[in-house]
């Protein structure tokens, strides 16, 4: 590696490095790790994604925990809808921003030059899945603070916060490649991703509902938790299958 | 593709069957609204659910077709099957909704079942919007083709998982359907009348979808050669 590290950028993926001076490419793995570091330098770098999402998610807060009239107490279905729905649409104003980025400054083509569509997927997913855990670990905590959420199961919520904040970030990753591909359509993006998010979110409401009540059947919450889950891999394979053919096409 | 007239005239004279049995040869249905026929209307309602399900797949797999031979009328094909598929999902909503407001007296409840269908509704809208803003035919062949897979998980847990596992009024009417509640003539006459003419309706309905595509497309090739005849 040495030296290439220093610089930052797609010049960083296509810099040669010591592990291809002896003739064999990068692997996959390795590929991601550069691709995913390159994202967030350029993130740390502007903040541009970051500060959109936190800026939506929290003004979005703040107008839910005004008009619930502070500190009243919502029933568990009010307070798991509304915490998804702000995270749902949260995670839809930023997460478009890794593809996006790469097509207006023009460094898609230099990225798909230098390395394989399938670590290209990963780099960016794991990069959302960050991104996507950072809000969550922002918002929920003071989301339950505003407006006093009566955790009865904490261990489960987190579980179910992050199967449903894997779900998110993958399937807004295939469509976030899908709108940069066809040439800045940004405002499609909520529309097109909301029916495919639609079943995750069902689901995932219902297992943050669960774990707000004392009462809660715990094999329904088991299993709406494995069914967010299952979701999860299923969306990770689809996305691994499809990439490749939009990534790669002209 | 199935060529000649005849079983034109045969979806015709099946139809009109299936028509006539739903009113006049099969009797009412015990527990019913209206006496009983307010259980008639699944001869229509359950093929179009269906079809829009099958239409749904179809259109996926015209989609794979098109990702690995790359022949620009298996995009065209998939896209057919999903307006059809907008077609009869629109035909299940509106005879579910009105055997809904019969049977439990409000036309839209949030079912799951009528959570679900909606949410396939919006995936077909949202297909052709998509679809219909990209110009360049052949990225929007590939764009398009990658969402409608990209949804097929989706589509069928919706389908599939989510009417069974969370409880909902519908399985009372599909328990009667499916586990035989209904009088004995009502299953042969849907599933022997009605459904084969409703899969003939999309089929005819889908050849003639392509039949106008191929027009077209010669009408380009028509308009291009005439520019060139001007261009000399």
């Amino acid at each position: 590696m040495g030296r290439s590290n220093a610089f930052i950028g797609v010049d960083m993926v296509a810099q040669p490095n010591s592990s291809q001076q002896n003739g064999t490419t990068l692997s996959i793995i390795h590929q991601t790790l550069l691709i995913l570091r390159k994202d967030i330098l350029l993130e740390l770098r502007n903040r541009a994604a970051i500060q959109a999402i936190l800026l939506f998610s929290i003004t979005t807060l703040i107008v839910v925990g005004f008009s619930a009239g502070g500190g009243a107490n919502l029933p568990p279905d009010t307070l798991a809808s509304l915490l998804w729905i702000i995270l749902f649409f949260s995670a839809f104003s930023g997460l478009s921003h890794v593809f996006i980025r790469e097509e207006e400054s023009n460094t898609a083509i230099a990225l798909r030059l230098t390395s394989e569509a399938n670590a290209v997927l990963w780099g960016k997913l794991l990069f959302n899945t960050l991104l996507t855990f950072v809000i969550i670990i922002i918002i929920a905590p003071l989301y339950f603070i505003i407006l006093n959420a009566p955790i009865v199961q904490p261990g489960k919520l987190v579980l179910s916060l992050f199967t449903g904040g894997i779900g998110l970030s993958v399937s807004a990753t295939i469509i976030a490649v899908i709108i940069a591909r066809s040439h800045g359509k940004p405002a499609l993006f909520g529309a097109i991703g909301f029916p495919i998010l639609l079943p995750m979110l069902f689901i995932a409401v219902d297992a943050t509902r669960l774990t707000f009540q004392s009462y809660s059947n715990i094999n329904v919450l088991n299993r709406d938790i494995l069914g967010l889950a299952s979701f999860d891999v299923l969306m990770i394979v689809t996305a691994g299958l499809l990439f490749p053919y939009v990534w790669e096409s002209e | 593709m199935i060529k000649g007239l005849w079983w034109k005239i045969l979806v015709g004279v099946w139809m009109s069957a299936a028509i006539y049995c739903a009113f006049i040869v099969v009797g009412p249905a015990q527990g019913f609204s209206m006496n009983g026929e307010g259980a008639k209307i699944i001869f229509f309602h359950v093929p179009s659910a269906w079809l829009a399900t099958l239409s749904y797949v179809v259109a996926a797999f015209y989609a794979i077709q098109y990702l690995m031979r790359h022949n620009i009328e298996s995009d065209e094909k998939c896209a057919t099957s999903m307006e059809l598929g907008l077609v009869f999902g629109i035909c299940a909503t509106i005879t579910g909704s009105i055997f809904s407001r019969n049977e439990w007296g409000k036309y839209w409840s949030f079912d799951p079942r009528q959570t679900s269908i909606l949410v396939i509704l919006l995936l077909f809208t949202a297909y052709l919007v998509l679809r219909n803003s990209i110009t360049e035919p052949r990225k929007r062949a590939i764009i398009s083709s990658v969402y409608a897979l990209a949804a097929l998980p989706p589509a069928m847990f919706l389908i599939w998982v989510v009417p069974r596992v969370v409880e909902s009024l519908h399985q009372f009417a599909n328990q009667a359907v499916v586990g035989g509640g209904l009088g004995g003539s009502y299953r042969p006459v849907l599933y022997f009348l009605s459904l084969p003419a409703f899969l003939g309706l999309f089929i005819w309905m889908f050849q003639l979808r392509m039949q106008y595509y191929k027009l077209y497309l010669l009408n380009q090739k028509m308009k291009a050669e005439k520019k060139q005849c001007n261009l000399k």
